[in-house]
């Protein structure tokens, strides 16, 4: 049934070793199957008509996480110039104040360009610490909040690696997201210095029609399953009773595609490597996109419709404590010699990598059928810091 | 040429100078009689300790208050640009909620800096904006807001005793016509522009 060398026999020869008596592992019943990380699933709406859409930024959580994907964003890896908890008051000060007014449509103090915030087209603007500056800090390190080990399949590239803070910033209009963007580099320009920004995109048009999901490079329909919002608080928040209650751990990976190789698959050879009709998204299995997966299908030839190391099957969770949220964007680079880079800026949030993230990247790691199509060449983890009412300050809890 | 220093080209200016206010920043707790409550809920608890006047903040935190105003105008979106020494100047929105015209006639910010005076930008018969002595003050009309803004009006540090820098929250006293005081703090934030020259040695302070 497939070309390429690639069959479901072969897939399941292929890793078969490393997956010995984990079909029932992954396949147990109850939670649907979860998505691949190279399906995003963000609900988009076209930036024209989210012009003047403001994204609350008080509240117990903050902003950026549940709220539906933008269709556009940047990750800023910020290092701190001269860290000490003074040092994150000052940024902490600034960029609340700078994300209180220019998530709502106005100007930040002294901003230049204010006409620019008028459309703030569902800006989000979300702060993240890294482990190891908290812990420069003198701050206990959450127990949500773990070091995230290489896997065997990065090929991690240190430019796109670790850094003390991140700021997450979303917004529909490309226009409000470079100015936010600018705006928070001038302010924080005597208290940080920019590791790396990475800038992503989505599809503002729906994959299918009437569908919610958009598609990534690879032409897979995302928007399988994410926590529903009333599983937020089982799968994403943190409540471990340390000062990061109310926040999320945010694991972001750069994950290039690669593309020449995976345009050598014929199509219904990609399809068994996902598990997942191209076409409408619905599992091997299903007509629907949002068809549950049966993992326990047999093919005619007697083996799993959907292959032992197919991606769906790896990264299902079989709990909701296993599921993370996926919010990945695809990010585009032109090289200099005219080529580009593409992927997926696979942005994972969850309430403890311990559960969730680490067991399934490392199934990943172990068998999945995709890593010969994708190489994770950035990762990052850092701590979302719970939200602020009017009058605090990001990170004031560890002041 | 004698020295030139920073400042806005504009038609106030409130030189901010000597007299009383407290540290900027937050401070660790106050030990005697404090009570700071742990639970991040609980706020507004105070407490004095040698004179000066506590209040806790939502993270169990001890911050020195600032005296209570005496003036009924208020403050909205105040800033101040970053400096390490020299001159700078604070800008916001002012709002005068009664019915009676105030006229604020000083300025003070005694944390960071030292000199006292009040001056006014005019243009000269040459074209030219100079600076003078600011007899009568800054007029807050009944019922009206005054933007405070670089390139118009604005409240300035001369002489600054330490540097300005970003995210501090920076203690301003305004004073009016009949004594009253008028307390807030500015956010110190990073910027580029107002940056005229003025010559303090012209006998109009000229600027341009």
């Amino acid at each position: 049934m497939a070309t390429n060398g690639i069959t479901r026999r072969g897939l399941f020869a292929f890793t078969g070793a490393a997956i010995v008596g984990g079909a029932g592992g992954y396949a147990l019943g109850g939670i649907s199957a979860n998505e691949s990380p190279l399906i995003a699933q963000p609900v988009t709406k076209e930036s024209s008509s989210t012009a003047k859409i403001k994204t609350p930024f008080y509240g117990v959580h903050q902003a950026g996480v549940e709220t539906t994907a933008q269709v556009y964003t940047k990750f800023l890896g910020l290092n701190v110039n001269d860290p000490s908890r003074d040092a994150l008051e000052a940024i902490g000060r600034i960029l609340t104040d700078d994300a209180a007014r220019l998530t709502q449509g106005e100007g930040a103090l002294g901003d230049t360009e204010p006409e620019i915030a008028a459309n703030p087209a569902r800006l989000s603007i979300t702060l993240g610490l890294g482990r190891s500056f908290i812990k420069e800090l003198g701050i206990d390190i959450p127990t949500s909040f773990p070091e995230i080990p290489a896997f065997k399949t990065d090929a991690l590239d240190a430019q796109w690696g670790q850094s003390d803070l991140v700021v997450q910033i979303g917004s529909d209009d490309p226009l409000t997201l470079s100015h936010a963007h600018r705006m928070i580099t001038k302010d924080l320009s005597t208290l940080t210095t920019t590791a790396w920004v990475q800038s992503g995109f989505l599809s503002p048009t729906p994959a299918t029609a009437g569908g919610t999901a958009s598609r990534n490079q690879m032409g897979q329909v995302d928007g399988t399953i994410n926590p529903t919002l009333d599983q937020y608080a089982q799968a994403v928040w943190i409540d471990d009773g340390s000062w990061a209650d109310g926040g999320t751990v945010l694991v972001l990976r750069r994950i290039r595609m690669l593309m020449d190789d995976w345009d050598v698959l014929d199509r219904s050879a990609k399809e068994i490597v996902v598990g997942r009709s191209i076409e409408t998204g619905a599992p091997l299995t299903g007509v629907d996109q949002s068809d549950p997966v049966d993992f326990d299908a047999l093919g005619s030839d007697g083996l799993p419709v959907i292959s032992r190391n197919a991606h769906i099957r790896v990264a299902h969770a079989a709990s909701i404590e296993e599921m993370i949220l996926r919010r990945p964007y695809n990010y585009n680079v032109e090289l200099a010699d005219g080529s580009i880079d593409v992927g997926l800026l696979f942005a994972a949030y969850t309430k403890n990598p311990t559960k969730s993230f680490i067991p399934m990247q490392d199934r990943i790691a172990q068998s999945d059928a995709m890593n010969r199509w994708v190489t994770t060449i950035g990762s990052a983890a850092y701590l979302i810091l719970p939200g602020v009412s009017e009058g605090e300050f990001l990170g004031e809890v560890l002041i | 040429m004698k020295k030139i220093v920073s400042i806005l080209s504009i038609s106030a200016v409130l030189l901010v100078g000597s007299s009383g206010l407290g540290a900027a920043n937050a401070v660790s707790a106050p030990k005697p009689g404090s009570t700071c409550a742990i639970n991040p809920a609980m706020t507004g608890g105070s407490v004095i300790v040698k004179d000066k006047s506590y209040v806790c903040l939502p993270t169990a935190r001890w911050s020195k208050a600032l005296p209570k105003s005496s003036s009924p105008l208020k403050t909205k979106d105040m800033w101040v640009k970053i400096a390490d020494s020299g001159m700078t100047a604070a800008f916001g929105m002012i709002t005068n909620p009664t019915k009676k015209d105030i006229r604020i006639i000083a300025a003070r910010s005694n944390a960071f800096s030292t000199l006292d005076q009040l001056h006014q930008m005019t243009m000269n018969a040459e074209g030219t904006m100079v600076m003078q002595q600011l007899a009568t003050g800054l007029l807050i009309p009944a019922g009206k807001t005054v933007e405070l803004k670089p390139g118009g009006d604005h409240i300035m540090f001369m002489n600054l005793k330490k540097p300005i820098t970003a995210g501090t929250m920076v203690p301003i006293m305004l004073i009016g016509s009949n004594a009253e005081q008028l307390r807030f703090r500015a956010l110190g934030k990073v910027f580029a522009g107002a940056n005229e020259s003025y010559d303090p040695a012209h006998s109009g302070m000229s600027g341009m």
